[in-house]
C-alpha cells in the first residue's frame, strides 16, 4: 500500500483535437483534503470524471486506492463522486435512493438505512428524508448530492464544486461537516471559491491547461499569504489592491505611508495581530499587541481605570476607548485598534447580547469608538470582529 | 454472485423510480385506457358484425356478443375466412379453440407492446445519461451491471403495465359479457398478457440498446419508433431476415402447446438480449 490514495500519471483525455487533460499527473496523499484550483476549462472536472471511470482516457495511468483504474468490483463503496451539474432521480426520495446506493456499495440493509439517516442528518435534511427529490429546493438537492458521497464512509471522495448554490448558513454547516472529515477520509475538492479551498484543504494543486502546474501543502504554498494572491501570482497576474486580503492591504498601505500600528484585543485573543503578522513583511509596520482578556490586564497593562470597569463594564465604549489609547501610548505606535465584546455562546444579556463588540481606534487626532453586533457562533463572531478591526485600521491609514 | 446482486439492486432501483415517474405513469394510464376502450369498442363492433353475419349466414341469434362469436367460430365458412387471414394452419387450429374476446385482447397487447416499450422504456438510459443520474450509479456498479439492471427493471415495469391492462380489459369483458363467460376469460387474458410480455422483451432489448447510443430522450424515442418500423417492414422485402427479427418468433406465442411457446420465448428473449448487448457494447467504449 502506497502513501497515496490516488495517483494519476500522464493522463490524457481528448475531445476531438482538444487535449482537455494533457499529461495530468497528481498524487493525493492518504487522509489529505486536496483542493483543485484552476480556471474554467483547466481540466478539473474532466480529471475527476476520468478517475471515476465515467470518461475514457486516451492514455496515462490511474491508481485508485492501490487497485488500479476504476473497477466497480474493487472500488464500489470505496470511492465516491459528487459530479458537477448532475441530477439525482427526481422521483426518488433521499432515503429510498440512499438505501439502494448503500446496498449497491455492499452495505447490509441495516447499515445502509443507518448510514442514509446519518448523512442526511449531517446535511440538515433529516426532516425531508422522505420527500421526493423533485420537491426539494436547489440548495437542498445540492446537500443531498453531497450527502450521497459519504454513505458508508468511502475512503476516497471526489467533490466537484460542493458548495455551489448553498445559502451562507448551509454553506457554513457543510464546511464544518467537511472539515470534520479531514484525516478520516481522503477528499479532493474542486472549487472556484478560493476562500473555501483555503478554509477546507490541507493540500492544493493548481491546474492549468490540463495539467497540474504546482502542488504542495496549503501552508507551504501560501506562507501566510492568501490563496487567492498565490493563485493570481501563479497565473501571472499581479493582484489588484481589492483582490488582496484586508490584512495584506493594511500592511501595504501602512508601508506606503510609513506608519505603525498596534492592537489591544480582548474577545479575539490576538486574532487581529495574527492576521497582520501572517502577511510577509508585516514586521515593518506592526509593533505588537496586548491580549487583555482579563480585567486585571486591561487595568494594569493598558491603564483602563477600575471605575470604568465597575460602572460601564469591560464591554463598553468607555473601556474600548481606554484600551486603544492605552495600547497606543504603551507601544508608541501611530495607530492602535482595540476590541472588547461577547463572542458567546454564553455571557450575553438583553442589554449586551452575544455578538456585541465595541471597537476603539486611537490615532494622533484622538480616539473614536464603534459598536457592532455580529451574528453566528463564537468562531464566526470572532472572525467578523477581526475583519472589522482590520477595516477600522485601514480607514485610518 | 456479487454481479447478480448488483444487477438486482439496480433493477429494483430502476423499477421503483420508473413506477414513480410521471411520464411512465401517464403512459401506463394511456395504455390502460387504450386497452379498455379497444376492448369495449371491439365488443360493440363484434355485436354489430354478429347481427349482420347472423342475417347473412342464417345462424341462430343468441342476442349477445361473444356467445354468438363462439358459434361463428365453429361455423365452417367463418373458419375458412379466418384461416385465410392467419396464414398458418397450426396457429389457426390453436386459436380457433380460444374465445374471440380473449383473442381481441391478445391482438391489442401484441400490436401495442412495441410502442408501449419504446415510449415507456426507450428513453430511460438516454435520459439518465443526459441528466447525469447515471453517474451516481456508475461509481457503484459496472456499466454492464447498470445496463442489465435497467433492462430487468424496465422488463418488470412492462410486466406491470401488461398485467394492469389485462385486468382492465377483463373488467370490460365482465361488464359487457355474461358473468360466466367473462369469468372463464380471466386467466387466459392474463396468459395473453404474459405472452405479450415475452414478445415485448425483444422490443425492450431493441429500445434500450438504441437508448445507449444517445443522450437525448427525444432521439432515443425516434430511434425506437424507427426501429419498430424497419423491423416490421424488412421481412416483406427480405423474408430470410425474419429469423433475427421479433416477427419471426411471434407466431409461436399464439400456439397452445408448450414446445412452440418455449421456443418462441427463448428466441425472443435471446433476440432482445442481442439487440440490448449491441447497444451496451457501444456504451462500454464511450464516455458516460
Amino acid at each position: 500500500m502506497t502513501g497515496f490514495a490516488l495517483e494519476t500519471r500522464n493522463l490524457v483525455k481528448r475531445y476531438g483535437r482538444r487535449r482537455v487533460l494533457d499529461g495530468f499527473t497528481l498524487a493525493v496523499p492518504r487522509g489529505a483534503v486536496l483542493g483543485l484550483v484552476g480556471a474554467n476549462g483547466a481540466g478539473k472536472t474532466t480529471w475527476m470524471m476520468t478517475v471515476a471511470g465515467l470518461l475514457r482516457p486516451a492514455s496515462g495511468t490511474i491508481d485508485i486506492l492501490g487497485g488500479g483504474p476504476f473497477d466497480a468490483a474493487i472500488h464500489a463503496g470505496r470511492l465516491a463522486l459528487l459530479p458537477q451539474d448532475s441530477e439525482l432521480p427526481l422521483e426518488a426520495t433521499p432515503t429510498g435512493l440512499f438505501y439502494r446506493f448503500g446496498r449497491l456499495q455492499g452495505l447490509s440493509a441495516e447499515t445502509a438505512r443507518r448510514s442514509a439517516a446519518e448523512v442526511l442528518k449531517a446535511v440538515n435534511l433529516a426532516d425531508r428524508a422522505k420527500s421526493s427529490i423533485r420537491s426539494l429546493s436547489h440548495g437542498m438537492r445540492t446537500r443531498v448530492r453531497v450527502a450521497q458521497c459519504f454513505l458508508g464512509n468511502p475512503e476516497l471522495v471526489l467533490l466537484d464544486e460542493p458548495l455551489n448554490g448553498l445559502d451562507p448558513l448551509e454553506a457554513d454547516r457543510l464546511r464544518r461537516f467537511l472539515r470534520a472529515r479531514a484525516g478520516k477520509q481522503t477528499i479532493v475538492i474542486s472549487s472556484h471559491n478560493l476562500h473555501d479551498v483555503e478554509q477546507l484543504c490541507t493540500h492544493v494543486a493548481f491546474v492549468e491547461n490540463g495539467k497540474v502546474v504546482r502542488m504542495d501543502t496549503m501552508s507551504a504554498l501560501t506562507r501566510g499569504r492568501s490563496l487567492e494572491s498565490v493563485f493570481l501570482e501563479q497565473a501571472g497576474e499581479r493582484p489588484e489592491a481589492d483582490e488582496l486580503s484586508p490584512a495584506e492591504r493594511l500592511v501595504a498601505k501602512l508601508k506606503e505611508r510609513g506608519l505603525t500600528c498596534v492592537t489591544a484585543e480582548s474577545c479575539t485573543g490576538g486574532g487581529v495581530g495574527s492576521a497582520i503578522t501572517a502577511v510577509p513583511g508585516s514586521s515593518a509596520v506592526f509593533l505588537g499587541g496586548v491580549i487583555s482578556y482579563a480585567n486585571e490586564v486591561k487595568r494594569d497593562v493598558l491603564g483602563v481605570p477600575q471605575e470604568v470597569l465597575d460602572v460601564h463594564g469591560a464591554v463598553s465604549p468607555e473601556c474600548a476607548e481606554r484600551m486603544a489609547s492605552g495600547a497606543r501610548n504603551l507601544l508608541k505606535a501611530d495607530l492602535a485598534v482595540s476590541l472588547t465584546g461577547i463572542a458567546g455562546p454564553d455571557g450575553g444579556s438583553a442589554e449586551k447580547p452575544v455578538g456585541l463588540v465595541w471597537f476603539g481606534l486611537a490615532t494622533k487626532d484622538g480616539v473614536r469608538t464603534e459598536k457592532m453586533v455580529f451574528s453566528g457562533d463564537r468562531a464566526s463572531v470572532r472572525a467578523q470582529a477581526v475583519d472589522h478591526a482590520l477595516g477600522l485600521l485601514l480607514s485610518a491609514v | 454472485m456479487r454481479s447478480l446482486w448488483r444487477i438486482a439492486q439496480t433493477a429494483l432501483c430502476e423499477w421503483e423510480n420508473a413506477l414513480r415517474s410521471r411520464r411512465a405513469l401517464v403512459l401506463l394510464l394511456l395504455y390502460l385506457a387504450a386497452a379498455v376502450l379497444c376492448m369495449n369498442g371491439t365488443i360493440s363492433v363484434l355485436g354489430k358484425m354478429e347481427t349482420e353475419l347472423v342475417r347473412v349466414l342464417r345462424l341462430p341469434d343468441s342476442g349477445q356478443a361473444g356467445v354468438v362469436s363462439e358459434t361463428l367460430w365453429k361455423s365452417k365458412s367463418f373458419r375458412n375466412m379466418i384461416a385465410a387471414g392467419v396464414d398458418d394452419r397450426l396457429v389457426f387450429e390453436d386459436i380457433s379453440k380460444r374465445h374471440p374476446v380473449e383473442l381481441l385482447y391478445a391482438w391489442f397487447a401484441f400490436f401495442c407492446a412495441p410502442l408501449l416499450v419504446v415510449l415507456v422504456s426507450g428513453t430511460r438510459v438516454a435520459e439518465d445519461l443526459r441528466t447525469g443520474v447515471a453517474r451516481y450509479m456508475l461509481v457503484r456498479t459496472s456499466r454492464l451491471e447498470w445496463s442489465l439492471g435497467k433492462y430487468a427493471g424496465q422488463a418488470l415495469m412492462i410486466a406491470c403495465a401488461l398485467a394492469v391492462s389485462a385486468v382492465g380489459a377483463w373488467c370490460v369483458a365482465l361488464y359487457r359479457l355474461p358473468a360466466a363467460t367473462a369469468g372463464r376469460l380471466f386467466l387466459p387474458m392474463l396468459g395473453w398478457g404474459a405472452s405479450a410480455w415475452f414478445y415485448s422483451l425483444a422490443w425492450l432489448g431493441l429500445a434500450l440498446g438504441l437508448s445507449h447510443l444517445t443522450r437525448s430522450a427525444m432521439r432515443a424515442t425516434a430511434f425506437g419508433i424507427l426501429g419498430i418500423g424497419v423491423f416490421e417492414v424488412l421481412p416483406h422485402f427480405f423474408p430470410e431476415v425474419e429469423a433475427i427479427l421479433p416477427s419471426g418468433a411471434r407466431l409461436g406465442l399464439w400456439r397452445t402447446s408448450f414446445t412452440p411457446q418455449a421456443v418462441a420465448v427463448f428466441h425472443l428473449a435471446t433476440l432482445g438480449l442481442v439487440y440490448f448487448m449491441a447497444g451496451a457494447a457501444v456504451f462500454a467504449r464511450r464516455d458516460a
